[in-house]
């Protein structure tokens, strides 16, 4: 019982994330530009951009933005050169969020078409790009990661990925997080 | 657990295509090589869009191939579906890819490409192996992905629709649509019913926009 209440409490402290603006870190890329705002309704973000970018805080220094969609939704394929978002805005909240539609379209000779569901808070667009957690034993754990969508002033897309996992091993609880930015070079519509 | 174990067997037929409806007056049953990388590449080609299903007790009825497209994941319709639709014919490309955190991994995928007034549409379908055909096929989730329905302890089951894709011996693209469900009642009884209904699909040289037959001939097959 006492283990269940303390799993319970560490997984509901997984996968929070800020509803603030968002804000250049230590982490964040002195040579990028500055980033700017999508505006309340996350329209801001419509435009087409280079599959292949660039990631700092990552194992890898390139990244594609096919694969920080929601794992669920599955987008390939991962080959595709352009990749081109809108946003189709839902009503907006007393705080003027709201939640939205991601239209993504791979483009090349063959076009593919996805969506899903996104939220636009703070000017950014935000979804939950994966997550899940399981027990074996005495260990357990909850993980998420969540992609925070923007743009930058030079209108490159400027994603702030930011995984966590908490999890308790023999009654002991941990908690680890890590924040991956990533850049997009716009190409021409 | 016991979900789980029914669970398990499914799926696990293995007898030979006419064993399991495959209807005695279609081309012979090809099943698919095996290979690793260019495993599947035997569907690349096109496809008439309207083809035949065999429903047992019933008999033959029209299906179209854009019918077997799966939905988006959260089962809205996909957004050039329209386009799918209106196509007289549907080419398949089967290609590998590789999953986020199984680099080492290629698994395959099938393009379903349409052409539409504003250039090519397509739909990328994750795919696996599968031996359950009696032979080689390549699978995919049509609808349900193991999604739980019904009142947990009361009624509940898992309802999964998959289609497994091989060849006809006249180049038709044979589709074997098979619903398996797997569940449990009231007072814990188990129960599992798969059921499987065959679709076939002629042949048709790439770009030819003709009227499709829907039974396909042996003037229109080609190799893929």
């Amino acid at each position: 019982m006492r283990t269940a209440a303390l799993l319970a409490l560490v997984c509901l402290t997984a996968g929070c994330a800020s509803t603030a603006p968002l804000q250049k870190d230590k982490n964040y890329p002195a040579a990028w530009p500055d980033i700017s705002t999508l505006g309340s309704d996350g329209r801001g973000l419509e435009g087409s951009y280079a599959n292949e970018g660039v990631a700092v805080g990552g194992a890898e220094p390139t990244i594609l933005l096919t694969s920080l969609f929601p794992e669920v939704t599955k987008v390939g394929p991962s080959s595709a050169k352009v990749v081109h978002l809108k946003v189709v805005p839902g009503k907006p909240d007393s705080h003027g969020n709201s939640q939205a539609r991601l239209q993504i379209t791979l483009q090349g000779d063959v076009r593919y078409h996805y969506e899903c569901d996104c939220t636009c808070v703070s000017g950014n667009v935000f979804y939950v790009q994966s997550s899940g957690g399981g027990a074996i034993g005495v260990i357990g754990a909850f993980g998420q990661a969540n992609v925070t969508l923007t743009k930058a002033v030079d209108g490159s897309l400027i994603a702030k990925i930011f995984s966590d996992t908490a999890g308790i091993i023999i009654l002991v609880p941990f908690y680890t997080s890590s924040v991956v930015w990533a850049r997009f070079p716009r190409v021409g519509d | 657990m016991l979900v789980c174990c029914v669970g398990m067997v499914t799926g696990c037929t293995t007898a030979p295509a006419v064993e399991r409806g495959y209807p005695a007056a279609w081309p012979g049953y090809v099943a698919l090589r095996p290979g690793g990388t260019e495993f599947g590449t035997e569907l690349n080609g096109t496809y008439a869009n309207d083809g035949v299903v065999v429903i047992p007790e019933v008999g033959e009825k029209p299906i179209t191939l854009a019918s077997l497209i799966p939905p988006l994941a959260d089962g809205r319709p996909q957004p050039n579906a329209a386009a799918f639709a209106e196509a007289k014919e549907i080419t398949l490309r089967v290609v590998n890819h590789q999953r986020e955190g199984y680099s080492s991994i290629n698994w395959p995928a099938i393009e379903f490409i349409a052409d539409s007034k504003d250039g090519k549409e397509g739909v990328w379908v994750e795919a696996m192996h599968s031996d359950r055909a009696g032979g080689k096929a390549l699978t995919y989730t049509l609808s349900g992905n193991g999604v739980l329905h019904g009142v947990p302890l009361i009624h509940y089951r898992i309802v999964d629709h998959d289609v497994l894709l091989t060849k006809a011996a006249d180049g038709s693209l044979i589709a074997e649509i098979q619903n398996t469900g797997v569940g449990m009642s009231l007072f814990f009884v188990p129960y599992f019913s798969q059921s499987r209904i065959w679709a076939r699909f002629s042949p048709r040289p790439a770009g030819a926009h003709r009227a499709a037959p829907g039974n396909s001939s042996a003037a229109a097959a080609r190799n893929p």
